[in-house]
């Protein structure tokens, strides 16, 4: 019996106002063995959460479908451990007056507890306001023994490594939890009610590396012990290699390809195309692909085995001079309110024109230290000075905004207006700044984003990456020595990172000082010149990217994780000496590029 | 709130029981002819003991404190102010206010409106122009420069003085402590009941488990927006809000502003809740889930405490109890 027969599955989202939407799923195929981890990928849109959701059958039973008009939204069935979930009977129910058959949506629908969903925001599932409420509300719902509930909520809660929590579970309030914990909770919830069918949509995406496959290895685990199918959406290739069995790529509301992970990633023509997240490995192989006609490796140790080898030791770059130094940390300290004390002596520097990475695990400071930069936090103990002026100092704080602009991570929660212009001059109004000043402003920091097009819109209309766009360009025209900017690619597709990655360097290469807090280490070796990295409230070490992502004991020590293009090198190396240190794709790229003969010396 | 403290521990009921009869004992202590500071005082010291047995997190006890004594400061001021009961001693009297109204135009008062208004052509502020225009009154009566042209008069509510008696001085001290005592009470239900309680006491109570359930995820949403409130307005730091010193109106439109983001995020909010309520197995309203640890049987002792302040009521409106006569106090002759 297979665990999921979806077979040429339609569905449109109803427009109750304006045009009709296009469907967001198009003849979908696609079959999951029972006990399996299946992926799903794609970009953001392509419609991965509508089909988990057509799983559930969430859709289309709890969706309100516009009368007599089942054909024109939904088409297709969907069987789930072999009940039928949904189907649509399109020749049934004849409309009275034409005779046109209207169709009928039959099926069970949803089949809790059998087949469980957790959502991409842990925050927004939490409907109780206990850690032992909230696990045990599908236990209750399910009526099950008082005994048997407390049993299986402890086991849950065991199961995702929360067991120590067990004792005060009934007095910890969501709020009361990090991040990793709500995720872990968010899981715990359906594990309790043992479904045969987990569906994880994104469940790790505000996660670091580390926590997020502390996760996944834990639900991976469970489910060699209770024979769990388990269908994980995720855009980490890392993630989906390492846990599924088969990856389907979902994109324009159709299965594209359904492979191991091995095949899948190595279809670079399709991923590139598809605009997915790949292996950094495989973009360097298949960028590279003429000069060299090996399988296209997805692990560090396949590249290390396959990727040629002839490239010259090379000079590297010269550091920047020394520029003036914007922003001077010295043994900062900050307690907030509750007593936690989340910065313990950390220190910091940042030059006029640097592009630094702040980085550090989930709790070590990292969001904390940039909130009293901004003067959003007042420290408790230590020296704060920017361009020169302590911030403790009467008047300094409230001034901040001028100098340290602060894009926050979720868009949503900075959209103040209802157009474009006005989001943007919003900042510029609070800065007294008026008439032509104003307007050329503003129109310089749309047209840096590229959304001068849209300054007659309504900014809540955007779509998600213009509105991050938006965000960017608010702080912009503030014209703000530094600029940070908080976990910019967390839960973005690929081809938005890019766009992303592309507005930063932009900025950087305009002379803007830039601090960027990032998990996405990627990003860091792609964009970064400089890494300052946090750990338990300290900081661990400044230096470099190429210093830090090839200095092991650091990297042990904060349990970062090193992108693939510097691993290889640095593996190469360990065989070869005078390998040189290649930091990411580009480099890889430049580098195999150039024939050994002619290639100038330039990275070592 | 410390989850072993005696109070966490009782029930709901008992402590919302408890506490309307303390403010109903307080009401009848507060008595003007027959007041019973004494008594109140020590139902006050008793409220704040209550505090210290929920185990309330210590900064958050202050900054109640820091809100709470402006507050009873001023409510004994305006009882003073209000309240001229001359008693059988005055210790101190100073006259307000005359008793009527006069409609004049004088020197002083085109000086005070027109030195906000030039101020505020100028500067776009209104501060100092008012404080130069008080200044300016001031000093032309102190000089005896004020020439005024009087149109009309007309009485208007009586005269008010300030008058320190021994009797007003007893009644207000009674009145602060009283008021403080069923804020010290509030403040122990709120800090030592969890909302969690709140819900399963409307379970217990029988009321159909959609609006117990809607109240909880209510209490959650609320929670919830709380927290985006504090991100939001951080946001809102960040572009500069405070940048300037604002008017009044013009904060008021920067608060109103939060909403935008606020409302947007709590409607993407609450689909995905509403996702995460029927993937639970919640799929209809009718869904009555078996209990489990959310209510609990009042206890012995929370029947104690209850019959306890029942008695205690009963003993100060049935026998007009009061602490102070008790002890041969007498406030004022």
């Amino acid at each position: 019996m297979k665990a999921v027969e979806i077979g040429e599955l339609y569905w449109r989202y109803p427009a109750f106002v304006g045009s009709e939407n296009p469907w967001a799923l198009r003849g979908v195929d696609l079959e999951v063995e029972q006990g399996e981890v299946f992926g799903i990928t794609g970009p953001s849109g392509a419609g991965k959460t509508t089909l988990c959701k057509a799983i559930l059958g969430l859709i289309p039973h709890s969706v309100k479908i516009p009368f007599r008009q089942i054909n024109h939204h939904v088409q297709g069935r969907v069987r789930v451990l072999g009940e039928t979930v949904t189907e649509i009977d399109t020749q049934a129910n004849p409309d009275p007056q034409s005779g046109e058959p209207l169709g009928v949506v039959t099926g069970r629908g949803m089949m809790p507890p059998q087949v469980g969903m957790v959502f991409q925001d842990p925050e927004n599932q939490f409907l109780k306001m206990s850690l032992l409420h909230e696990v045990s509300f599908g236990l209750q719902l399910l009526g099950l023994a008082e005994d048997e509930i407390e049993r299986r909520v402890e086991e849950a809660l065991d199961m995702v490594g929360l067991g120590n929590l067990w004792p005060i579970a009934e007095y910890l309030h969501p709020a009361d939890l990090s991040g990793g914990q709500k995720q872990r909770v968010a899981i715990a919830t359906f594990l309790a009610m043992r479904p045969a069918l987990l569906i994880l949509d994104e469940p790790t995406s505000d996660l670091d590396p580390q926590g997020k496959r502390e996760v996944i290895a834990t639900t991976n685990r469970l489910k060699e012990m209770h024979n769990l199918t388990l269908i994980l959406v995720e855009h980490d290739p890392d993630v989906l290699a390492s846990f599924c069995n088969r990856i389907a790529l979902v994109y324009d509301g159709k299965v594209e390809l359904v492979a191991e992970p091995q095949a899948f990633y190595t279809n670079m023509d399709v991923l590139t195309r598809r605009g997915v997240y790949t292996f950094e490995v495989s973009r360097i192989a298949y960028g590279a692909r003429e000069r060299f006609d090996s399988p296209v490796p997805i692990t560090v140790e396949q590249a290390k085995r396959t990727l040629p080898r002839d490239i010259k030791p090379m000079i590297a770059p010269t550091p920047p001079g020394d520029t003036e130094v914007l922003i001077d940390v010295e043994d900062l300290w900050y307690r907030y309110d509750d007593g936690t004390v989340a910065l313990r002596g950390a220190d910091l520097r940042l030059r006029r024109g640097e592009f630094m990475a702040l980085l550090g695990n989930n709790g070590s400071g990292k969001t904390t230290m940039a909130k009293v930069l901004n003067g959003l936090h007042s420290p408790w103990k230590g020296v704060v000075r920017i361009l020169g002026a302590d911030i403790t100092a009467p008047g300094v704080r409230a001034q901040l905004p001028r100098h340290v602009g602060y894009v926050f991570q979720n868009p949503d929660h900075q959209i103040f207006t209802r157009l474009v212009y006005d989001e943007v001059a919003y900042g510029l109004r609070n800065m007294d700044m008026k008439g032509e000043d104003l307007e050329a402003a503003v129109v310089e920091a749309l047209e840096a984003v590229d959304l001068l097009e849209k300054k007659d819109e309504d900014p809540l209309f955007l779509g998600k990456g213009q509105r991050q766009r938006l965000a960017v360009a608010s702080i912009l025209a503030m014209k703000p020595e530094i600029i940070v900017v908080d976990e910019p690619t967390t839960g973005q597709d690929f081809r938005m990172v890019a766009s992303i990655i592309r507005l930063l360097r932009d900025l950087h290469e305009a002379g803007r000082t830039i601090l960027i807090i990032t998990h996405d280490m990627t990003l860091v070796a792609d964009c970064c010149k400089q890494a300052t990295v946090m750990l338990d409230g300290k900081t661990f070490f400044s230096g470099t990217p190429r210093e830090l992502f090839s200095n092991p004991e650091v990297i042990q020590a904060t349990r970062l994780r090193v992108p693939q293009a510097i691993a290889t090198s640095c593996a190469i190396r360990d065989e070869q000496e005078d390998f040189p240190l290649l930091l990411n794709v580009e480099e890889w790229l430049t580098a195999l590029a150039e024939p050994v003969k002619e290639r100038p010396r330039r990275l070592q | 709130m410390k989850i072993d403290s005696p109070l966490a521990k009782m029930h709901i009921v008992s402590k919302v029981v408890s506490i309307l009869l303390v403010s109903l004992i307080v009401v009848k202590l507060m008595d003007m002819q027959r007041p019973d500071p004494v008594g109140v005082v020590v139902l006050a010291a008793l409220s704040l003991f209550s505090l210290y047995l929920g185990g309330v997190i210590a900064w958050l006890f202050r900054s109640y404190l820091v809100v709470l004594f402006p507050m009873l400061g001023t409510l004994i001021v305006t009882w003073l102010v209000f309240n001229p009961d001359p008693g059988t001693r005055v210790f101190f009297q100073l006259p307000l206010y005359a008793g009527s109204v006069h409609l004049q135009l004088s020197v002083g008062l085109v000086l005070f409106v027109a030195a906000p208004l030039v101020y505020f052509r100028f500067t776009r502020r209104i501060f100092w122009g008012l404080v130069a225009g008080t200044a300016l009154v001031i000093l032309l009566n102190r000089l005896d420069l004020n020439p005024s042209l009087r149109l009309a008069e007309f009485p208007l509510f009586q005269p008010i003085s300030l008058v320190i008696s021994d009797k007003n001085v007893v009644v207000a001290v009674t009145k602060v402590f009283g008021y403080a005592t069923m804020v010290f009470g509030s403040l122990t239900l709120v800090m030592t009941t969890r909302d969690a309680e709140v819900a399963g006491t409307l379970r217990q109570t029988r009321i159909p488990y959609a609006v117990s359930f809607f109240a909880s995820v209510m209490l959650r949403s609320l929670s919830m927006a709380v927290l985006d409130y504090g991100t939001i307005r951080q946001a809102q730091v960040a572009r500069g809000v405070d940048l300037q010193d604002k008017s009044i109106f013009a904060k008021l439109l920067d608060l109103a502003r939060i909403s935008v983001p606020l409302i947007v995020t709590m409607i993407r909010r609450s689909t995905e809740v509403a996702d995460a309520v029927m993937a639970r197995g919640m799929t209809s309203l009718s869904a009555n889930p078996v209990t489990f640890r959310e209510t609990r049987p009042l206890n012995t002792v929370d029947v104690l405490v209850m019959l306890l302040f029942v008695a205690l009521t009963a003993v100060v409106y049935g026998f007009s109890f009061n602490l102070t006569h008790l002890l041969g106090i007498v406030p004022w002759a």
